[in-house]
Formats: structure tokens, C-alpha cells, sequence
């Protein structure tokens, strides 16, 4: 049987090989040597998710409550199929920047703000000290468990503590491992190397251990299965057996997916210790499958406890144990502890850069009184503060673990911790993609989250602890049932995690937005928020720094951080690359200044990088001239881009506008044709008749006098219609063209209505045409040129004469009032209009039955005339159906305007 | 990596959020309940599985497609 020494001795083994890898990985490092530069690696060290929680505590809650340890994996997946997305733009943002820890990432993210980084690393510390118990109390645990397993214990004798050798143990090893370089940001590869390995250790001792249990125990899934089924607890697979609502699943796969998000190792592994952003990719899918095959074996292995009646965290090591197998149990014992030491490793490492560079540095910093910002070496300071910090953190998880959480469950103190470290969250999401996220709004989420955090999970564990009177939970704080921790605004139902998480993160995110909303970030944390959220934009920002300082200073500032021999290095590669020296005299540019923030922000993080700059930079630091010129760069490119697109869009009306001009000049170019066209032929067809007549009497002077007589009257009639055509299309070619001289006067359109009828009266009565005239006003005052109108009314009525019958024509003619302006309209009892051909009579060269073969009435021209002259003094002219059967020519022209306002 | 990958990325982060969550887990649940026991964690671990692959097929195909 073996014996808690035994396995003791087993855990020291263990741990040595551990600090044989981490030595092999650090010396390689050191060599040049990198062996964590595979993705495989990077994804194993992204496993340090999987802590004891996962090897026992899953295990011990599936037995009880089925399927309710998955959403601590399945909410990790969903942020894993992001990481291309989120941890790519968290990944530059960090390496352009030096970011060296989560706190330095949110703290820089808000304008370097040190009363942020301070909180953000007390939220950390507050939450991770849980975490760090939990795993000491599975390690002290498994110890226990093979404690009473064993026979020998009598001759061994208990060993007192193991807990605190364990922690002792850890504690050396982080301080180790993580503690070498003063650099933050340099990798710590023998760390990194030894998680890898850790995680390796831990899913083979799973998968040995659940196929130890499920073929060699059992036979097989379907066995364990079915007998589950027939011994009647089939139920424990169904979602009732959870104990969980809906609400409560969606709420734990969220909390784990933005707990992952935020914890610091996974920071610390995810982004501190990248060394290839192109590993993302492969993590991308190999992590989730990760926790997948982690995760396989943990309901046959609950299951195989339930059939047998067993259960609770320790399952894993009971069930080779009763099964009689020692060196499984062993197996599960070392899978365990490997989980729960790369938990506590990486942890405390990243917490302590975090409690060093953003707890303690700054407060240090600003006490006058200590002179720190003159002392020649700070970095063995610097060294000396993580080092405490790791070691008072194990003490403080130890501390934890023997006054509270002994009497809780692993999954409880996990979902405690997750709690708080999700907080972090809305900081970080907010702070990625929305560039009006303040500071303010940033302390009021954080303090508000944390506030509702410690008050609806943690006085409820004190009280369960025993050390708080249960009448709090009952009662409520002051005795207000409204406050009650569990029921905060009696939100009842939900287990005690969800409730918390809704309450906290609810208030989080609600006063996160509110005080951005509310208020106006400072310069500096306007442009931190530029330089975060479009980081892919803008890699290099020079001109932050405007004061002025001397080489030698910077050169003495980073000494006294960093050690002289890394300080010289950093300005010798910085003279290299400028191909010329830098001399301690000369004045340092901005471009200088902001390499040194950044060399001492790898050191010392970004809030005190920038105290400590400040402090030897004369003058102004960041004025608002600097940081709008850099806004007025984003608003220019913003501007400009705009601008183009303007133009962009008036060169696209412009081609339309020139298409349609173009449209235009073509139709008016065929329209010249035409009319050259058909001007020549109506030329044509008189002066043939005029040739051959002329001709034919110069052929036969011997003629009969009659027939010589007719001849010559159809030339005189020819020659008559030339000289009409001539002058109708010489008037339209002087009215288009704007040359036409109108005699503009007063006229009364009764008395020329009256001329023109009594002018054509003899040509009517010859044709036995019958015109009445009716007069609707007694007198019709126009401005015009009456000639011109006199002409307008001639051709109408001459037109239509042309279209009467020849035997019964009328023709009626009416002149009246229309509102402003006065109607004339000539009508006959022709054969009318077809309407579609109503507004092409208008036209030049158009008659109706237009065919070439009817032989012309007329020139043509007459009605295009006619609308020239009537539009010229602001008249319509149109044609529509007479109440005689035939057209009807109507035109209007406006009352004289004297007339018009004396009628007012 | 492209818009159009990330797009693609962030759908199939909704859908496995989908999946894994209400209220297709009351479909699946009753599913077991009334006939199918064992259905819930097997669909839960398929759908996982599936989730991976096509996350994995998404990022390697971009790498190939970059050389």
C-alpha cells in the first residue's frame, strides 16, 4: 500500500523534473536557443485553463448534477474561435505597446491611469487568491485521500501539513522561474516550457485514468451507461439533473468565456508569452480541442462513481483505489498536481508583475519623501517586490484555503474566482472596439461590479464559513429584505453564481457605458483610446513627447531600471539604426524619449514608465497641441477620405449631366438635318413647277393663249408659295435665333381678333365657309405685338379653312376671359386632330396625314410660328377636340399687368 | 486575416453559442427525456467536436490560401 510519503516523495520528484525542464528551457533561451517556438507549445501553455477544478472538481460535480460542469469549457471554446479576432488585436496592441500584464493593458488602455491599474490589480489578487486555495485544498486533498487509503500509516506517521509544504514548494519554483529578468515582457521560456509539459502530464493522467476506470472497471461507455440506466439514475444524464435553469447554463457559459477572457495566467500565457502571432491560428482549434479530449472521460468516470454510490471531489483517486490499483491512483494524484502547480505558477507570476508594476511601483514612486526616482539600481527593488508578492499570495491562498474554503466545494470556489475576475471584462471588450470608453466609466463599471461581486458571493461564503451571522442572508444588509445578498431586489430563483453574475456584470456594464457617456475623457486618454481601438491603423506614435531632455538622462533613467549593461545595449542598437551616435550632451527627440517609455514600460509597466519619464522630461508632456495633431491626423484621413468621395460623386453627375448634353446635341443635330432636309424639299416642289412651266412655254410659243395664261398663273401662284416658305422660315429662324425686333405695345386682342376675322372674311365667303365670332369680354387689354399676333390669328384661321369640308365649312371663333389671362380659341368642323399627333402639329414640318405624297396645304411652318410668338409674351398655345366636330386651336395670352392690378 | 474570414469566424462563434445554449438545449433535452437517454452530453460533445473542425477548416485553408 502506498503511503503519504510515498506519494509525497512522488510530488518532490514530480517537481524537481519540473525544475529540470524549466532550467533546460531558460539555459536553451539563453543559448539563443528558443523551444517554445511551435504552436504546439504555445497551445499546451494556453491549457493552464485546465487547473484541479477541472481534474477533480468536474469530475465530482458531474457524479452529483450530470452534464453542469460543461459550460466551463464550452464558453472558452466560443472565445477560442475569436482569438483571430480578439487576442490578434489584443496581441498587437501589447507587443506595439510593452504591454506586460493585464492590469498594464486596461490602466494604458484608460489614459495610463494608475488609480485603475490599482484597482484592477486588487480585483485580480482579490480573485485569484480563491483560485490559488483551490488548488492547494485539491492538492492537501488527494494527499488526504491517500492517507486514509493507506495501511502503513501508523509506521509512517501522518506528515503535518502538506498543504503548506506544497505551497512552500510552489511558492520557490514561481519565484524561480518567474522572477529572472527584470523585463516582463521577455518570455519566460523555462516557465512556458514547463506548463507545456505540465499540461501533457495532466490529459495523459486523465485519459490513463478514465480508460483505467471505463475498460479495465467497466466495460466499456456502454456499460457503465446501461448499467447507470438500469440501476434507475438514467435521469443524472438529462438536463434536470444539473440543478441548473437555462438562465443559469447561459449564465455560467458566459461567465467562463469572459473569465478566460480576463484571467490573468491566461493573459499571461496568451499574450505575454506569444512568441508568434501566427500561433493563434493553430490555437485557434487545437485549444478547444484541448478541453474536448480533456473532458472526455469525465462522465464515465462520474458515471462509474454513481453506479458505484461514490462521489465527491476526490473521485478520481477513489475509484482506481477501491479498485485496488495503486498506481492509478498515483496516476490521478500526479495528473492533479500538475494541474494545480501551472495554475499556481503561472498566477502568481502574472499577478505579481501586475502587484510590483501597478500596485506598488506607482505609490512608491509618487512618496516624495523615498527619493526613488534618484536611486542609482531600482531594478533588485523591483525584483525584490514580485518576489514578495508571489510568496504572500500562496500564503494568502493558503490562509484562504484553512479558513474558508475547506468547507466548500472546488467548483464553487472556482465560480467565486471566475466572478471576479470577469469584472475585468466590459473593460477590456469596451476598451478594444470603442474608442468613446473612458476612464470614467471604467472606475465606476469596475468599483460597482466588484462592490455587487463581494457582496452577493463573498459575504454569503464568510457566512457559510461561519464567520457572519446567516441572519444577513436572511434579513438582508441593514435588515432590508431588498438586500439581501442572495436575493438582491428580490431577483430570486437563479443559483447564487447567476444571480451575482447578472447583478455585478449588469451594473458593470450599465455605469461603464453611463460614464462614458457622461463624461469627456482627458487628452491623454482620448489618444490611449485612439491608439488601442485603431491600433492596426496606427503602429508608430511618434511626437507624444514634446518636452525636452538630454541623452544622458534617459541613458541615467534606464540604468537605474534596467542595469547598465541592457541600458547601453538599447542605445547602442538605437545609434546603429540610426547610423550615428548618440551623444550623452545632445538633445534627445521625441522619437528617443518614447523608446525609452517603452524599454522602461517592459520593466516597470506603462504607468510608471510614464511618472518616471515625466520626472526627467522638462516642460509639457502631452499638451493638447500634440494630441490634436495627432486627432487632426485621424480627422484629416477621415475628411479627406470623405472629400474624395464627394468628388467621387460629383464626376458621376457630371457624366450624367455631360451624357444627357451630348443626347441632347445629337437629337438637335438630326433635328438640323431633317429640317435642311425637308426645307429643300418644300423648296423643291414649287420651283419644279415653276421649270417645268416655264420651260414647257419657252418649248411651244405657239400655245394657245389660254392654256399660256393658266401656265403662267400656276408660276405666279409658285413663286407666291416660295416667297411665303421663304419668309415663314426666315421669321422662325429669327424668332429661335433671338433676332426678331417685336413692337411691344398695348393692344386690345378683341380688336385684332376682329382685324384678322375681317381681314379673311372675302377668302371665307369665296370657300362658303361660315365664321361666327363670339366675344366673352368686351374688352381683352394684352401687351404684345399686335402685327405678330395679327399673324397668329390669320394662320389659324387660314389653317383651318384649309380643313373644312368644301361643301357646309365652319368655323367658330371665341375669344374670353381665363383667370389672369385671356382664351382665343379657332375651331372647325374638319376631321379633328388624332390626340397623339395633337402636340406634333407644333412642330416644323409636321401636317397632319404628314405623308409626302398628299400634296402640302401649306408650308408647314405656320403653327410653329405661331407657338414662337404666342410663347414670347408668356401665352399657351395647344390643340384639342372643337365642339364642331373638328380641331380646336386655342391659345391664351396674360391680361396686361396695369389691368390686372387695378382689377386688385 | 481577411473581413471575410473574421465574419465567418464570428458567425460560427454565435452559432456554437447557439448550439450550446437555450433554447435548443429544451428540444434536445426532451428529446432524452422521453426516449433517448444519454442524448443531451453525446449532442453537447458532437456539436463541440463539429465546432472545432469547422473552426479548423476555417484557419488552415486561410493559411494555404496566404502561401
Amino acid at each position: 500500500m502506498i503511503g503519504t510519503l510515498v506519494a509525497l516523495l512522488l510530488s518532490f520528484a514530480y517537481l524537481a523534473l519540473l525544475f529540470g525542464i524549466a532550467n533546460y528551457g531558460d539555459r536553451s533561451a539563453a543559448r539563443g536557443d528558443t523551444l517554445i517556438g511551435s504552436p504546439l507549445v504555445y497551445t499546451l501553455s494556453l491549457a493552464v485553463y485546465c487547473s484541479a477544478w477541472t481534474f477533480f472538481g468536474s469530475v465530482g460535480l458531474a457524479a452529483e448534477a450530470g452534464v453542469a460542469f460543461l459550460p466551463i469549457y464550452l464558453g472558452p471554446t466560443v472565445v477560442a474561435v475569436l482569438f483571430p479576432i480578439l487576442h490578434g488585436k489584443i496581441l498587437t496592441i501589447a507587443k506595439a505597446y510593452g504591454i506586460t500584464s493585464i492590469a498594464d493593458f486596461i490602466a494604458a488602455r484608460y489614459g495610463k491611469s494608475s488609480l485603475l491599474g490599482g484597482l484592477v490589480t486588487l480585483v485580480t489578487v482579490l480573485g485569484t487568491i480563491p483560485y490559488i486555495s483551490l488548488q492547494l485544498k485539491a492538492v492537501a486533498n488527494s494527499l488526504d485521500t491517500i492517507f486514509a487509503a493507506s495501511l502503513d500509516q501508523q509506521a509512517n506517521g501522518p506528515v503535518p501539513e502538506p498543504a503548506l509544504i506544497v505551497t512552500l514548494v510552489l511558492a520557490a519554483f514561481s519565484i524561480l522561474f518567474g522572477t529572472r529578468h527584470i523585463d516582463a515582457t521577455e518570455h519566460h521560456e523555462g516557465m512556458v516550457l514547463a506548463i507545456a509539459f505540465e499540461s501533457l502530464v495532466k490529459l495523459a493522467a486523465f485519459i490513463a485514468v478514465g480508460l483505467f476506470v471505463t475498460y479495465g472497471m467497466f466495460d466499456g461507455f456502454g456499460d457503465i451507461f446501461g448499467r447507470l440506466v438500469e440501476g434507475g439514475r438514467g435521469e443524472l444524464l438529462t438536463f434536470g439533473a444539473t440543478g441548473l435553469g437555462y438562465v443559469d447554463w447561459v449564465t455560467y457559459t458566459l461567465l467562463a468565456a469572459l473569465a478566460f477572457l480576463a484571467l490573468p495566467r491566461q493573459f499571461q500565457v496568451a499574450v505575454i508569452e506569444n512568441v508568434d502571432k501566427d500561433h493563434l491560428r493553430t490555437a485557434t482549434w487545437m485549444f478547444p480541442l484541448y478541453l474536448l479530449a480533456i473532458n472526455i472521460f469525465v462522465l464515465p468516470v462520474a458515471m462509474a462513481g454513481a453506479v458505484l454510490g461514490r462521489g465527491g471531489d476526490t473521485l478520481m483517486l477513489d475509484l482506481p483505489l477501491a479498485a485496488g490499483s495503486q498506481t492509478f491512483a498515483l496516476v490521478a494524484y500526479i495528473g492533479g498536481l500538475s494541474a494545480a502547480t501551472a495554475m499556481v505558477i503561472v498566477a502568481t507570476i502574472a499577478v505579481s508583475t501586475m502587484i510590483s508594476n501597478d500596485l506598488v511601483m506607482p505609490a512608491l514612486l509618487r512618496v516624495e519623501r523615498l527619493r526613488l526616482g534618484q536611486r542609482h539600481d531600482l531594478s533588485a527593488l523591483v525584483l525584490a517586490i514580485r518576489r514578495a508578492a508571489i510568496f504572500l499570495q500562496l500564503l494568502a491562498g493558503y490562509a484562504f484555503f484553512r479558513l474558508v474554503a475547506e468547507r466548500i466545494e472546488l467548483v464553487s470556489i472556482g465560480l467565486i474566482s471566475f466572478a471576479a475576475i470577469a469584472q475585468l471584462a466590459p473593460l477590456i471588450l469596451f476598451g478594444l472596439f470603442w474608442r468613446q470608453a473612458s476612464l470614467t466609466g471604467a472606475l465606476w463599471g469596475l468599483t460597482a461590479g466588484f462592490a455587487v461581486w463581494f457582496f452577493t458571493l463573498i459575504l454569503p461564503a464568510l457566512v457559510f464559513a461561519g464567520w457572519l451571522d446567516p441572519a444577513i442572508l436572511e434579513e438582508g444588509l441593514f435588515g432590508l429584505s431588498l438586500l439581501r445578498p442572495q436575493a438582491l431586489f428580490g431577483l430570486e430563483g437563479l443559483t447564487p453564481v447567476t444571480h451575482a453574475v447578472l447583478w455585478s456584470l449588469g451594473a458593470n456594464t450599465l455605469l461603464m457605458v453611463v460614464g462614458s457617456l457622461a463624461t469627456r475623457p482627458s487628452d491623454l486618454g482620448r489618444l490611449q483610446a485612439i491608439l488601442f481601438v485603431d491600433v492596426e491603423q496606427r503602429q508608430s506614435s511618434t511626437r507624444l513627447w514634446r518636452g525636452e531632455t538630454r541623452v544622458a538622462a534617459l541613458q541615467d533613467l534606464l540604468v537605474r531600471f534596467l542595469g547598465r549593461e541592457r541600458a547601453v545595449r538599447v542605445f547602442a542598437r538605437e545609434a546603429l539604426r540610426r547610423g550615428r551616435s548618440l551623444r550623452a550632451g545632445d538633445r534627445a527627440d521625441a522619437e528617443l524619449v518614447q523608446l525609452a517609455e517603452r524599454q522602461l514600460a517592459r520593466a516597470i509597466g506603462a504607468t510608471s514608465a510614464r511618472l518616471m519619464v515625466a520626472s526627467i522630461v522638462r516642460g509639457e508632456v502631452i499638451g493638447p497641441d500634440a494630441l490634436l495633431e495627432i486627432l487632426d491626423e485621424t480627422s484629416q484621413a477621415i475628411e479627406y477620405s470623405q472629400k474624395l468621395e464627394q468628388k467621387s460623386r460629383e464626376l458621376e453627375r457630371l457624366t450624367d449631366e455631360l451624357r444627357r448634353a451630348n443626347e441632347r446635341l445629337r437629337q438637335l443635330d438630326q433635328l438640323k438635318d431633317d429640317f435642311i432636309a425637308t426645307v429643300s424639299h418644300e423648296l423643291r416642289t414649287p420651283l419644279t413647277s415653276i421649270r417645268s412651266f416655264s420651260e414647257i412655254l419657252l418649248d411651244n410659243p405657239e400655245l394657245p393663249a389660254e392654256q399660256q395664261r393658266h401656265f403662267v398663273d400656276i408660276i405666279a401662284r409658285e413663286s407666291q408659295r416660295l416667297t411665303r416658305l421663304i419668309d415663314d422660315v426666315l421669321d422662325l429662324s429669327k424668332i429661335e435665333s433671338g433676332r426678331m425686333e417685336w413692337e411691344v405695345a398695348d393692344h386690345d386682342l378683341r380688336r385684332i381678333v376682329e382685324e384678322a376675322v375681317g381681314a379673311s372674311e372675302g377668302l371665307m365667303r369665296e370657300s362658303g365657309i361660315q365664321v361666327t365670332v363670339e366675344y366673352g369680354v368686351r374688352r381683352a387689354p394684352v401687351r404684345c405685338d399686335g402685327d405678330r399676333i395679327t399673324q397668329v390669328m390669320l394662320n389659324l384661321l387660314s389653317n383651318a379653312a384649309k380643313f373644312v369640308p368644301v361643301r357646309g365649312g365652319r368655323i367658330r371663333v371665341e375669344l374670353r376671359g381665363l383667370g389672369s389671362e385671356f382664351l382665343v380659341r379657332v375651331e372647325d368642323n374638319g376631321p379633328g386632330v388624332p390626340p397623339p399627333m395633337r402636340e406634333a402639329i407644333f412642330e416644323k414640318f409636321r401636317q397632319i396625314g404628314g405623308s409626302m405624297k398628299d400634296k402640302p396645304h401649306g408650308t408647314g411652318l405656320g403653327l410653329a410660328i405661331c407657338r414662337e410668338i404666342v410663347q414670347h409674351f408668356d401665352g399657351r398655345i395647344w390643340c384639342e377636340e372643337g365642339q364642331l366636330g373638328g380641331a380646336a386651336i386655342c391659345f391664351t395670352l396674360p391680361v396686361r399687368e396695369a389691368e390686372l392690378r387695378a382689377a386688385e | 486575416m481577411t473581413d471575410g474570414r473574421e465574419r465567418i469566424l464570428l458567425v460560427l462563434a454565435v452559432l456554437a453559442s447557439l448550439a450550446f445554449g437555450y433554447p435548443v438545449l429544451v428540444v434536445v433535452d426532451a428529446l432524452a427525456v422521453c426516449c433517448l437517454p444519454g442524448l443531451l452530453p453525446l449532442y453537447l460533445f458532437l456539436i463541440w467536436a463539429l465546432v472545432i473542425g469547422l473552426a479548423a477548416l476555417l484557419v488552415v485553408r486561410r493559411r494555404e490560401g496566404r502561401r
